[in-house]
C-alpha cells in the first residue's frame, strides 16, 4: 500500500535532502534567532508540520496526497510568514500569498484531475511515463504550468514574492530556499509528458526568460536587501524555468538545489552584508583584456563540457549552458584585468579553468544522481532560442558597461521614466507597506 | 515663517545611521517642557495609532523616493538624476512618477510651475492649502511627526556640513517640508482637515496610558537604596598600586573594574572612553575618514592608522595574495549584480556556501576560532601590526590633551609603573546594531584607537617634561600600555609585548576576572549550557544566530562622579556610568563643569534612548530584529516597507517580547563633593540646569565636609536624605 502512496525515486532523494538540510539549518538557526519570541514553540510546531508536509509533497506517488501535501505545506507558510496576526501589513502578506497559493492548487487539482480523467490513474508514476496527446493531457499539463508558474513566483504572478518580506528571517529563508522550488519540482516530475509537448517547453522557456531579465532589473534597483533578495529570487526562478524549457532539466534541478543553499545562506548572513563596505564592480576593458577573456571564456567552457558531457559541444540548446559558463569566466577576467599583479593573466586563466570546474561539477554532481530517471533532453536549436540567448548577452553586456560608466551624471528624460517604471513595477502590494510607524506590531 | 519651520522642526530630533549608532534622547525638542508635559505632548505626536487614508499614501510615496534618494550603495542601478538639493531632485520625481500625478495635465503644470525655492514653495504650498496662520506650525510638525524616522535622519543629513551624495549636493529641513508639502498637495488638496482630525483624536484617545508615579516609586526606591550605600569617608590611599587601569565611564566597565579591584593591588580609574581627544581617524591605506569622539566635539585633530595593508609597490608573496583577494572580490560582485552571470554563479558556489552555513549554524563557536583564524593570518585587525602616526598633532596640543585626560580622572600623582588605558568594542556577528554596542564616546567606534594614541603621546619623554612644569610628576619607569576591553566577551586583551611578571599577573588576573564576569553574565541572557560560561559567551560574539549578543547598557540607571573609593564595596551591577573626580583637585570648578557639559550629557541621551525604546518601542523603537529590513545600508525598516525605526531594537530592552528588560527611570546624577561647591558649577550650565529643572533627570550631592547627602530639587534648594 505504502509502495502505491509514495514513491522514493532519485529525484525525491534529492528534495528530500534539499528539504532536510534546509530545515535542519534554519530550524537550528531559529532556535536562537527565534529565542525570545513569545510564539517560539508554536514557531516549530509549525515548522516541523511544514517540513513534513514537503516531505511527503515531494515523495507522494498519488495525486491526491501530493495535491493535499502542498495544501497543508502552503497554508503552513502562509500562518509562518504572518507569524504576528496584530500586525495589519504582515496580515495582508499573507492574504496575498494565500491568494496566490490558493490559485495554485486549484490549477494543481484541475490538472491532476484532468490527468487523471486522461490515464484513469491516481498514480503519479504511471502518469509520468504515459505517452497520450489527448485534449485532457494538453489541458492537465498547461493547468499544473500555470500551477508551478504561481508557485515559483513567475512573471506576471511574481507580485507577491515581493510582498513576502514583512516574514520572519528564517521564514524567509526557508521560503527561498525550500518552497519557492515547488514549482520547478511540479515540471521536473512531470518532465516526460512535457517533453512530448514542445509548445509548453517553449512557453516554459519565453516565461522563464522574461522573468530571469525583469527580475535581474528589478533585483539591480532595489535599495533595501530583503527585497533584492527577493527579485533576486524572481529571477533565478526564471531562469530554472527556462532551463526547463530548453529540456535541460537535470540542470533546472541542479539550478535548484544549490541556488535554494545559497539564498538561505543570503537570507540568514543578510546583516553581515549591510556592514561590509559596498565593492564597485569594476572591469577594464582593452584589447589586450579582451583577447584574455576570450581565452579564459572558452577554457572555461571546455573544462564544464568535459566535466558534464564528457564530450564537445553539440548544435542543441544544451550550447545555453556553455555560454553562462563562457561568460562567467570571461567577466571575471575583465575584472581581474583590473588589479595590477603578477602572473595576472596566468590567474585570469586559472580562474576561467576553477570556473569551468566547479561549475561543471556542481552540474554534474546532479546529472549523476539523476542519471537514471534520464531528465536530460536538449532541444534543437530555434529561432526563439537564439533570439532570446542574444538578448541575455546583449542584457549582460549593458549592465556590464553600466555599472563602470556612472550613468546618474548625466540626465536623460527617457531614461528616467524607465527607472521609475521599473522602480513602480517592483513595489510590494500597498496593503503590505507599513505606512505609519504604530501600525507595526511586534505581539 | 522661518521660526515656524525651525519650531516644528524642534520636535525630532536627529537618528544616526547605522554606522555610528549612538544613543541620543528622542524628545531632545522637548527638555524645556516638564517630564510630565513632554511625555503627554509627544504621546500626542508621536504615539497615536491612527492615521487619516491620504497621509499614509503620502507616507508611501515619500518612503518609496526618500529609500531610494539617500541610498548609500546598496542598489546597483543608479536613478539618473542629480540635481543640487532635495528639493529639485524632488520636484523633478513627482513630474515623472505617475503614482503622484496621476497623470492629471493640471497637476503636471502645477509642479512645473512651483518656484524654485524651498522656502518660496512652503510659502506658496501653505497658502494654497489654506491653512490659518495660527494653525500653520502645527501642520508642519504634523508632517514631520507622522515619519517621524525620515524626519529624524533627514535632520541628520541636513547637519552634515559635508552631506553629499549620488543624487543631490545638499538636504536642508526646508527641503524636507517643502517636499512633504507638495505631495500632500498633490495627493490631498483638502489637506488642511488633517488639523481638524489631529484635534478630534487628542480630545478621544485617553490620557497617556504611561504610568509616571510607578516610575518615580521606583527611581526614589533606586536611589535610596543606592545612597545608602554609597561611603561618605576619605580614604586616602597612599599605597601604591602595582597597575592603575584607566576604564571608560561606561557601565560595562563596571564590573570589570569590581572584579579585577579584589585580585590584587590594582587602582582603577574612569573617564570617557575617548580619553578627551578630539580624534579623526584616517585610514593609510584606504583612506577613509571617521570621527572617533562625541559628537558634540568639533573633530580636529588627525591621525593616519597604518595598517597592514598591501601598497602597489609592496609586491612580496603576501602582496599577491592581497591582490588576489581583491580581484576575487571584484569578479565576485561583478558577477553577483549582473544577469545570467548570477544565475552561474549560485551553482557554482552553492556546495562551499552549503558547508559553511552549516558550520556556523551547527558548530557557531568552530565558525568563531575559523574566522578568527582567517583575520589574524590576514593581519588586517592584529594590534600589534598597527602603527599611529600621531605627529600630524602639534605638540603643544598633545600637551594639552594630555594633561586634559590626566587631571579629568585626577589621576595626577602615584603613578604606578604601569598604567593600562583602556578602550572597549564589542563584537557580534551579523548584527546590524554592531556599533550600538561600542564606545559611544568614540560615536560608537572600538575605543582602542583612542587610547593608543594618548599612550603614545604619554609615553612621550618630552610631552612628560612637559606635564612636570604643569605639575603632573610621571615617573620614568612608568609604562602607559593600551587594552581593549571587549564588552561581549568581557575579554580584556594587552596591547602590549612586555612579559615582566606585574603584566603577567595581570593578565591571568583579567582571565579570571573574564570567567567570572561569564558566570555573571549566564544568569542574565540565555546561554548555551552544553559549554563553559566562558564559552558561551564566546558563542555569543561570533554566532550569526544571535540575536542579543549582549545587554549593552539596558538597566542603566545612574551617573556617579567621585573617586573610586565611594563605591568600591558596592555591587553596582552595571547599571551605573562612573566617573573618576576628587573635587580637591579641582578648586576652579572647570573639570566638573567639563564633565556636566559632556558625559553626563551622552549619559543622559542614552538613558532617554533606553527609556523612551523602553517605553513604546514600535513609536520610539526599532521593533523586532527578526523581522528588520535594512535599507540602504544606512538604517532598518520593517518588513516590506516602513518609517525608518530609529531607536532600540525590542531586543535589547525586552527579555521577551511580553517582558520588559530595561527598568524605566530617569538618570541619578551622584556627585562626591561639597554642595556649595556643585551649585557654583552649576550655575552656569544651563543645559544640565535645564534637565534637573524639569524632572528629566535628578541630582543627589554627597556632601562629604558636611557628611550629608543631599537631593536637589528643581530650584536648586535641596533636602537632606537619609
Amino acid at each position: 500500500m505504502i509502495n502505491n502512496l509514495f514513491y522514493i525515486d532519485p529525484l525525491a532523494v534529492i528534495m528530500i535532502s534539499l528539504i532536510g538540510f534546509v530545515s535542519l539549518l534554519v530550524g537550528t538557526f531559529s532556535l536562537r534567532y527565534m529565542q525570545y519570541d513569545n510564539q517560539y514553540h508554536l514557531f516549530f510546531i509549525k515548522m516541523i508540520i511544514l517540513s513534513t508536509a514537503l516531505v511527503s509533497a515531494v515523495s507522494a506517488n498519488n495525486i491526491i496526497i501530493f495535491a493535499t501535501s502542498w495544501l497543508v505545506a502552503y497554508m503552513m507558510l502562509i500562518v509562518l510568514m504572518i507569524h504576528k496576526f496584530s500586525w495589519k501589513a504582515a496580515w495582508y502578506t499573507g492574504f496575498f500569498t494565500a491568494i496566490n497559493y490558493g490559485c495554485s492548487i486549484l490549477c494543481m487539482i484541475f490538472g491532476l484531475l484532468s490527468l487523471y480523467l486522461d490515464t484513469h490513474s491516481l498514480d503519479v508514476q504511471v502518469i509520468m511515463h504515459q505517452t497520450s496527446d489527448s485534449i485532457y493531457m494538453s489541458v492537465g499539463l498547461l493547468l499544473l504550468l500555470c500551477s508551478a508558474l504561481m508557485q515559483s513566483a513567475l512573471w506576471p504572478f511574481h507580485k507577491w514574492l515581493l510582498s513576502s518580506l514583512n516574514a520572519p528571517l528564517p521564514v524567509s529563508a526557508i521560503m527561498h530556499a525550500g518552497i519557492i522550488n515547488g514549482g520547478g519540482f511540479l515540471i521536473i516530475r512531470f518532465a516526460h509528458v512535457y517533453l512530448q509537448h514542445p509548445w509548453l517547453l517553449y512557453a516554459m522557456f519565453i516565461i522563464g526568460s522574461c522573468t530571469a531579465i525583469i527580475g535581474t532589473l528589478y533585483y539591480l534597483v532595489q535599495t533595501d536587501i530583503k527585497r533584492m533578495f527577493a527579485c533576486s529570487t524572481m529571477a533565478q526562478m526564471g531562469f530554472m524555468i527556462a532551463q526547463c524549457g530548453l529540456g535541460l532539466f537535470s540542470f533546472a534541478m541542479s539550478h535548484l538545489c544549490w541556488h535554494g543553499l545559497f539564498k538561505a545562506y543570503l537570507f540568514l548572513n543578510n546583516n553581515n552584508n549591510v556592514l561590509e563596505p559596498r565593492i564597485e564592480c569594476r572591469i577594464k576593458l582593452t584589447m589586450q583584456s579582451f583577447w584574455y577573456a576570450m581565452i579564459s571564456g572558452i577554457i572555461a567552457s571546455i573544462t564544464f563540457g568535459l566535466i558534464v558531457y564528457q564530450t564537445w559541444p553539440e548544435y542543441n540548446t544544451a550550447l545555453f549552458s556553455y555560454i553562462v559558463v563562457y561568460i562567467i569566466a570571461a567577466q571575471s577576467a575583465l575584472s581581474f584585468a583590473v588589479e595590477k599583479f603578477y602572473y595576472k593573466n596566468v590567474m585570469m586563466m586559472t580562474f576561467g579553468l576553477i570556473t569551468g570546474s566547479m561549475y561543471g561539477l556542481s552540474v554534474y554532481s546532479i546529472e549523476t544522481l539523476l542519471s537514471s530517471m534520464d531528465l536530460f533532453h536538449p532541444q534543437p536549436l530555434t529561432i526563439v532560442h537564439l533570439c532570446v540567448i542574444s538578448s541575455f548577452v546583449f542584457m549582460w553586456f549593458i549592465i556590464m558597461i553600466a555599472c563602470t560608466h556612472k550613468l546618474h551624471q548625466k540626465f536623460s528624460e527617457r531614461l528616467m521614466k524607465w527607472y521609475i517604471y521599473v522602480v513602480n513595477a517592483s513595489q510590494p502590494y500597498a496593503l503590505t507597506i507599513t505606512t505609519h510607524r504604530n501600525d507595526y506590531k511586534y505581539l | 515663517m522661518h521660526n515656524i519651520i525651525k519650531n516644528s522642526w524642534k520636535k525630532i530630533n536627529k537618528a544616526l545611521p547605522l554606522e555610528t549608532l549612538v544613543a541620543l534622547n528622542p524628545l531632545q525638542g522637548f527638555v524645556d517642557m516638564k517630564f510630565q508635559d513632554a511625555l503627554q505632548y509627544a504621546y500626542n505626536l508621536f504615539q497615536l495609532q491612527d492615521l487619516p487614508l491620504p497621509m499614509r499614501h503620502l507616507n508611501k510615496v515619500t518612503i518609496k523616493w526618500l529609500q531610494i534618494l539617500f541610498d548609500q550603495g546598496q542598489a546597483r542601478i543608479y536613478m539618473p538624476l542629480h540635481q543640487d538639493n532635495l528639493y529639485q531632485v524632488w520636484k523633478k520625481i513627482i513630474q515623472y512618477d505617475p503614482e503622484i500625478h496621476a497623470y492629471h495635465q493640471d497637476k503636471k503644470e502645477w509642479i512645473a510651475q512651483l518656484p524654485d525655492n524651498s522656502y518660496q514653495a512652503i510659502v506658496y504650498t501653505l497658502s494654497a492649502l489654506h491653512i490659518q496662520m495660527d494653525d500653520q506650525e502645527l501642520f508642519l510638525t504634523l508632517l514631520l511627526t507622522s515619519l517621524s524616522g525620515w524626519a529624524a535622519h533627514i535632520k541628520h543629513c541636513a547637519q552634515l556640513q559635508d552631506f553629499k551624495n549620488m543624487y543631490m549636493h545638499t538636504v536642508s529641513e526646508e527641503d524636507y517640508i517643502a517636499i512633504r508639502l507638495i505631495t500632500i498637495y498633490l495627493i490631498w488638496p483638502e489637506a488642511q482637515s488633517l488639523l481638524d482630525w489631529y484635534k478630534h483624536s487628542i480630545q478621544s484617545s485617553q490620557q497617556s496610558i504611561i504610568d509616571l508615579k510607578s516610575i518615580i516609586a521606583h527611581e526614589s526606591r533606586y536611589r535610596d537604596d543606592l545612597i545608602t550605600k554609597i561611603s561618605l569617608h576619605h580614604v586616602d590611599t597612599n599605597l601604591s598600586s602595582a597597575v592603575q587601569l584607566v576604564f571608560c565611564i561606561d557601565p560595562r566597565s563596571e564590573s570589570i573594574r569590581r572584579n579585577i579591584e579584589i585580585l590584587g593591588n590594582y587602582e582603577t580609574y574612569s573617564l570617557a572612553g575617548f580619553f578627551g581627544l578630539p580624534l579623526l581617524i584616517r585610514n593609510a591605506c584606504t583612506n577613509n575618514v571617521y570621527a572617533s569622539c562625541p559628537l558634540m566635539v568639533n573633530p580636529v585633530a588627525l591621525v593616519d592608522i597604518q595598517k597592514p595593508c598591501i601598497l602597489e609597490q609592496n609586491k612580496t608573496a603576501h602582496s599577491f595574495l592581497y591582490q588576489c583577494m581583491m580581484s576575487i572580490k571584484n569578479a565576485y560582485k561583478g558577477l553577483k549584480y549582473n544577469i545570467i552571470t548570477s544565475f552561474g554563479l549560485v551553482e557554482m558556489l552553492g556546495p562551499f556556501v552549503a558547508v559553511w552555513s552549516s558550520v556556523k549554524t551547527f558548530f557557531p563557536i568552530m565558525a568563531g576560532f575559523l574566522k578568527q583564524k582567517a583575520t589574524v593570518s590576514s593581519q588586517a585587525h592584529d594590534h600589534r601590526t598597527i602603527v599611529y602616526d600621531i605627529d600630524t598633532i602639534s605638540f603643544t596640543d598633545q600637551c594639552t590633551y594630555a594633561e586634559n585626560a590626566l587631571r579629568s580622572m585626577g589621576l595626577v600623582k602615584n603613578f604606578a609603573p604601569y598604567v593600562v588605558l583602556c578602550g572597549h568594542v564589542s563584537s557580534s556577528e551579523n548584527n546590524i546594531y554592531k556599533s550600538m554596542l561600542n564606545c559611544a564616546a568614540c560615536a560608537a567606534r572600538p575605543g582602542d584607537v583612542n587610547a593608543s594614541v594618548l599612550v603614545k603621546i604619554l609615553n612621550r619623554i618630552d610631552i612628560r617634561q612637559f606635564l612636570v612644569t604643569r605639575g603632573i610628576y610621571i615617573p620614568q619607569s612608568t609604562l602607559f600600555i593600551t587594552a581593549q576591553h571587549n564588552t561581549t566577551t568581557d575579554e580584556v586583551v594587552l596591547y602590549t609585548t612586555d612579559a615582566s611578571d606585574i603584566i603577567n599577573q595581570l593578565k591571568e588576573d583579567l582571565k579570571v576576572v573574564q570567567t567570572l564576569n561569564s558566570n555573571d553574565r549566564c544568569q542574565t541572557l540565555v546561554c548555551n549550557k552544553l559549554v563553559s560560561s566562558k564559552l558561551a559567551t564566546y558563542q555569543k560574539s561570533v554566532d550569526w544566530a544571535e540575536i542579543r549578543p549582549e545587554w549593552g547598557l539596558a538597566k542603566n540607571a545612574s551617573f556617579i562622579i567621585g573617586p573610586r573609593y565611594i563605591t568600591q564595596d558596592i555591587n553596582l551591577q552595571s547599571r551605573s556610568f562612573l566617573h573618576s573626580y576628587d573635587y580637591r583637585d579641582d578648586a576652579a570648578g572647570d573639570i566638573l563643569r567639563n564633565i556636566f557639559a559632556g558625559p553626563v550629557m551622552v549619559a543622559h541621551g542614552i538613558n532617554m534612548q533606553y527609556f523612551f525604546s523602553a517605553l513604546d518601542n514600535v513609536a520610539y523603537g526599532g521593533g523586532s530584529k527578526v523581522t528588520i529590513n535594512a535599507v540602504g545600508r544606512f538604517h532598518v525598516m520593517q518588513g516590506n516597507a516602513s518609517d525608518l525605526m530609529t531607536g532600540l531594537p525590542l531586543q535589547s530592552v525586552y527579555a521577551f517580547d511580553h517582558t520588559m528588560y530595561h527598568e524605566l527611570q530617569r538618570l541619578l546624577v551622584v556627585i562626591y563633593a561639597p554642595q556649595s561647591f556643585v551649585i557654583n558649577q552649576l550655575f552656569d550650565q544651563r543645559s544640565t540646569v535645564e534637565l534637573l529643572e524639569n524632572d528629566w533627570m535628578s541630582l543627589v550631592v554627597v556632601d562629604p565636609e558636611k557628611k550629608q547627602k543631599l537631593l536637589l530639587h528643581h530650584d536648586l534648594t535641596s533636602s537632606i536624605l537619609h
